[in-house]
């Protein structure tokens, strides 16, 4: 069962069954809470219980010293049961990653005799010091788990903090696992009224090093500059570089703890400051003004903006993949230049995202090394694709389209941005579609090169299917664009309506607990095309929504270590699975045989 | 909310004797400067050096410096004249937490051989401790909540910024804050997680109390709160079983939408939901803690928050100690409250610099202050050149209320009566009930307030103080006023007799105590005041005793 639960369909089927049954007949769910490691009983655990389709009904049970708990007068049905003591994180019934096996209550279902494995869970802490071995108070400490997302291993933000006055971050509830701590803070001098330090309207470099071994040996560092004013003083013009325990610089280099469970470990981490980068931005020179735009989130983000025909927003975040904004500010030292500071070295990505009005707005994503001061030229001075095009909706296939509509009906109040990404330099652009299907990189900064053409909403049950143009090679979701001749491109969208329920069956018997995975047959589809589940306890499971297309259907006994998007990791499960071939809109049941 | 001034940021004692000799000595001598400042930072409880300090000296310009192992610092080069300086490092208190009359700066007139100059901070105050259950298992989650004595003298309010959250080991740290009395409390988690049914009928869960088990504010235990020195507060929680609260409500239209909201104790925002039947006026409460709570009831047209739209509404409070039932809230229409002010002279109110007023309806005894009712003059429909100013007090519900009239950006104005029908409300609450039409608030405003400002010092030290003036009336509350860190103060009063005294520290007070009220007064100077005269005092520090 997926924690976030669709509607079951097969479900309602059953209660509808029964509500014709005279007397209401009531189940109980109900079992034993152990150490995961140990088989010890667990008392004083708090086990609750909410059915999958009313996750808010919930009931709480707190265990005695027998570990036992017990939920009687339940309706038939399937129920989330989650557990959680101290030492021991909430966890789902036998749960792997973010599936659990829920638990069916009805006729012929045993479920008053689970067995609750709780993992003791390990605690993460340390101190955040500065150059003086002082504590750093409210420093962001990032949480990353090592953990498969998209079929691959990777570090993903899972948790964040603040340190305390003692410069303290504490991280409780944590499973077995590989965790990375990543640190950003700011300068506590910071506060007083020191503004960013503007480098020069030619964008001249500073040397920063004299006033800055001062406060690294925490000596009378006087950074007296008659002439500068509070709002300009270089020296103090520092940041902490965003670090990765113990002392890396990037995700990728920082050191993995291992964490086992009931564990408590320290990972402390020393901030030195380092002179600020300055980042120069250099726009067209169209009366551009200046303006912070507010996130939803409250969060102030860093914008240039142009002006009302034309407007570019810079936007920065920490990392490759950059989910932690760095607040940097920015100023206009010329028109078309602007400086943004106060942004730590290292890895960052870089979004730049202008529009010309209306609802064509390009976005550009880059991520750079930053090392030094450096300028960003958005001024174009290659030659740019002209590319323009409709996006085509294959909403609905059947014979029943209304008169006066074409093949294919137009995505009235859909709005799409999409996105094109090229794997060479890994950049992406991304263009929003009008409510009439139309888009235009005309005047915006696509160079030519060849593009992966995807929706850049990844959770959309809406996705590319195909590629037409006129001008250009395409091949499937991949355009090449020449220089120098207009490009026609149509794309065509599919929906994902369809849906995989069945029962996971071994030895001829229902089998709880098993992965589900279904496999799209093109090996070069991207991960997001592969879907899983868990079997709850009657061996039953569910997917949706899915793409229309054909798949290998598996139930694996075993499968949460694989690495299941890698072909040749699958290869030796793929000949006993099930083919499945999935017209638009279908809903299949099957049985899954587990391996 | 106002925060005193408490203590003084940064002395510099040796400067304050020196400086007027050096100025002297500049006039004479100025060829030889650029001059040299060096100076040394220091904890004003251990008078231990600071290291590490962030230490500013500005003129114009500004010149930063951060101090050594032996919290020394030094500037060269400066110009002759005067100079600010200004020490700031992390668990030391910066001037935002004395409020906004802090001290600025330490200023003094640079020349040469200046003397070493000598800044204080002041180390922060800390509040920590632990949570556990009855059975001593910690408690994880829970909101622990800063509250100060409200300086007005009535009821506490709470420091948003300064709350903490139990961590997993049900420990809590509450770092930054400036010496003083304060009170905590502890919210449980709102939402369904109750922590536990153990197979119950009736839920069980924690109920809030306020440190170190107190159901109420009367029996809530104090914390005083010193420079550098943490104080330590533990909570020991007890299961107890949940409440419900049922009743109907009564007194709308069918096509009146009924709002039902609970408060408790700490009053705030609450997201207790309560079930209500349009249909049939019954309401029911989710479980929640016993204790005391505000349940308040009005009428909302939906999308509409006009003030000049008339609702009805209903509050009542009670003791929640068991399932309450039959309770029975009757909607009563609001009342528009008009108010005359005579005397304020009418100038654009664009124009920052004119006299202006505020007229403020505070509910007296809530838990919460519930929804905000005022008048101002802001809001007030363009009157004519002359003659009194008409406000209105929108939709104010029946119930009693504390009446704080303000003229601001007037110091030649002040007020000479508040009176509604017979009462005057400088001295006595406003009690509305809901008989239908209500006279207005009689307002009058007279120019020719007297000037009173004066120098609060300690030993021959200027000190920043609260100021307390009891009025020649001693039903009236008394006013406050903060002297800065030169020591000065300057108040606008109306003629007449006040005593006056000079606090190192008001919010260990009990304002509301008559005795607490009889005894300081006992120590204040008085002063007799006579239309627009000005008057200077000289207040020696009186200290409170813990």
């Amino acid at each position: 069962m997926a924690r976030l639960l669709t509607v079951i369909l097969l479900l309602f089927g059953t209660i509808a069954a029964q509500s014709s049954a005279a007397p209401p007949t009531t189940y109980r769910i109900g079992g034993i809470v152990v150490d995961a490691l140990t088989g010890q009983p667990l008392g004083l655990s708090e086990v609750t219980l909410a059915p999958v389709t009313a996750l808010e009904d919930l009931q709480t049970f707190l265990t005695g010293p027998d570990g036992r708990f017990l939920f009687a007068n339940l309706a038939a049905g399937k129920y989330r049961l989650m557990a959680g003591r101290r030492g021991y994180a909430v966890q789902g019934f036998n749960a792997h990653e973010a599936y659990m096996t829920a638990i069916v209550a009805g006729p012929g279902q045993d479920s008053e005799h689970l067995r609750f494995r709780l993992s003791p869970s390990a605690v993460l802490t340390g101190t955040i010091s500065d150059q003086w071995n002082d504590p750093v108070r409210d420093a962001e400490v990032t949480l990353f788990q090592q953990s498969w997302s998209a079929g691959s291993r990777g570090l993903h933000p899972i948790n964040r903090t603040n340190t305390n006055d003692l410069g303290r971050y504490r991280f409780a509830h944590l499973l077995l696992g590989t965790y990375v701590i990543g640190v950003i803070a700011h300068p506590w001098w910071g506060n007083f009224g020191i503004r960013p330090f503007v480098i020069s309207h030619s964008g001249a470099q500073v040397g920063f090093s004299g006033q800055i071994e001062g406060i690294e040996d925490g000596g009378s560092a006087i950074a007296a500059d008659p002439g500068a004013s509070l709002a300009s003083n270089p020296a103090l013009d520092l940041v902490y570089p965003v670090t990765y325990f113990p002392s890396a610089a990037s995700l990728a280099d920082a050191a993995k703890l291992s964490l086992l469970p009931g564990a408590t470990e320290t990972a402390d981490v020393t901030l030195r400051p380092v002179p600020s980068i300055h980042l120069h931005v250099r726009v067209p020179p169209a009366a551009p003004a200046l303006a912070t735009n507010q996130t939803d989130d409250g969060e102030s983000i860093d914008v240039v903006q142009m002006d009302s025909v034309t407007n570019v927003a810079v936007v920065l975040n920490a990392g490759r993949e950059g989910s932690n904004n760095i607040p940097a500010s920015q100023t206009e030292i010329s028109p078309g230049l602007f400086e943004l500071s106060g942004i730590p070295p290292g890895d960052i990505t870089v979004v730049v995202s202008g529009s010309q009005g209306g609802n064509d707005s390009t976005t550009r994503t880059q991520s750079i090394q930053l090392s030094a001061n450096t300028e960003l030229d958005l001024t174009r001075h290659g030659a740019l694709a002209d590319v323009s095009g409709v996006v085509l909706t294959h909403l609905d296939t059947t014979e029943t389209q209304e008169k006066g509509t074409d093949q294919v009906s137009q995505p009235e109040r859909l709005m799409f941005t999409l996105e094109f990404r090229s794997r060479k330099t890994g950049e992406s652009y991304k263009t929003s579609v009008s409510s009439k299907g139309e888009f235009s990189f005309a005047g915006s900064a696509l160079p030519p090169g060849t593009y992966q053409v995807d929706l850049s909403d990844e959770l959309s049950p809406l996705q590319v299917s195909s590629l037409e143009a006129t001008g250009a090679t395409v091949s499937h979701r991949t355009i090449d664009i020449p220089a120098g001749q207009p490009v026609k491109l149509t794309v065509h969208i599919a929906e994902a309506k369809c849906s995989v329920a069945g029962v996971a069956f071994k030895d001829g018997k229902p089998f709880a607990g098993a992965m589900i995975l279904l496999v799209p047959q093109d090996p070069d589809q991207d991960p997001s095309q592969f879907h899983r589940d868990q079997s709850d306890s009657d061996g039953s499971f569910s997917m949706a929504p899915i793409f229309p297309g054909r798949y290998t259907l598996l139930a694996l006994e075993n499968g949460w270590d694989l690495e299941w998007s890698n072909p040749a990791v699958l290869f030796q499960y793929l000949p006993n699975g099930l083919p499945v071939e999935l017209k638009p809109d279908a809903s299949v049941s099957l049985n899954a045989k587990v391996q | 909310m106002l925060r005193p001034i408490l203590s003084v940021l940064l002395l510099a004692s040796p400067l304050l004797l020196t400086s007027r000799l050096m100025a002297q000595q500049s006039s004479l001598n100025s060829s030889s400067c650029p001059c040299t400042l060096r100076g040394t930072v220091i904890d004003s409880v251990t008078g231990n050096p600071v290291r590490g300090a962030f230490v500013q000296a500005s003129t114009g310009s500004a010149w930063s410096a951060f101090t050594d192992a032996e919290g020394k610092f030094q500037f060269d080069a400066l110009p002759i004249g005067p100079i600010a300086i200004h020490a700031a490092k992390p668990g030391y208190l910066s001037e935002d937490d004395f409020g906004s009359r802090a001290p600025k700066n330490f200023s003094l007139q640079l020349g040469p051989d200046a003397a070493p100059a000598v800044l204080k901070l002041t180390p922060e105050g800390l509040i920590f401790g632990q949570i556990t259950d009855e059975d001593g298992e910690p408690l994880e989650g829970l909101t622990v909540w800063l509250f100060y004595r409200n300086p007005t003298g009535r009821g506490l309010s709470p420091n948003s910024r300064l709350r903490a959250v139990a961590d997993d080991e049900g420990k809590f740290r509450i770092a930054g804050l400036p010496p003083g009395t304060c009170y905590l409390a502890v919210r449980p988690m709102e939402g369904p997680a109750l922590t536990s049914t153990r197979n119950a009928q009736v839920p069980q869960g924690f109920a809030p109390v306020y440190y170190p088990a107190a159901p109420d504010i009367s029996s809530a235990m104090p914390i005083k709160v010193r420079p550098g020195r943490p104080s330590q507060a533990n909570f020991s929680l007890k299961r107890e079983p949940f409440v419900r609260l049922t009743g109907t409500v009564s007194g709308y239209s069918p096509e009146q939408q009924v709002v039902l909201r609970l408060q408790d104790f700490l009053g705030g925002p609450m997201s207790h939901e309560i079930a209500f039947d349009a249909s049939s006026g019954n309401f029911q409460s989710k479980w929640i803690p016993p204790g005391a709570y505000t349940l308040f009831a009005s009428t909302n047209i939906p999308g509409t928050f006009d003030a000049s739209v008339a609702f009805s509404s209903a509050r009542q409070s009670f003791n929640a100690h068991s399932t309450l039932s039959g309770i029975h809230l009757v909607l009563q229409p609001s009342i528009n409250i008009p108010v005359v002010v005579r005397g304020l002279p009418f100038a654009n109110s664009e124009n920052e610099s004119s006299p202006n007023f505020i007229l403020l309806l505070l509910a007296k005894g809530q838990a919460s202050r519930g929804p905000s009712h005022y008048a101002t003059k802001a809001n007030a429909p363009t009157a004519a050149p002359s003659g009194p100013l008409s406000l209105t007090v929108p939709n104010v519900e029946p119930g009693t209320y504390d009446v704080n009239a303000v003229v601001y950006r007037g110091g030649s104005y002040y007020l000479e009566s508040v009176n509604w029908g017979s009462t005057n409300l400088l001295r006595d609450p406003l009690v509305l009930d809901s008989s239908g039409a209500v006279p207005p608030i009689d307002v009058v405003v007279r120019e020719g307030a007297a000037t009173l400002s004066g120098t609060v010092v300690s030993g021959n030290q200027p000190v920043g103080a609260a100021v307390i003036v009891f009025p020649p009336d001693q039903q009236m509350p008394p006013g406050f006023a903060f002297s800065g860190p030169d020591g000065a103060f300057t108040l606008h009063l109306a003629p007449g007799t006040y005593r006056v005294l000079a606090l190192d520290n008001f919010t260990s007070l009990d304002l509301e105590n008559h005795d607490v009220l009889r005894s300081i007064s006992a120590r204040a100077q008085e002063v007799t005041l006579t239309q627009s005269q000005t008057a200077s005092l000289r207040l020696e520090l009186t200290t409170v005793e813990e």
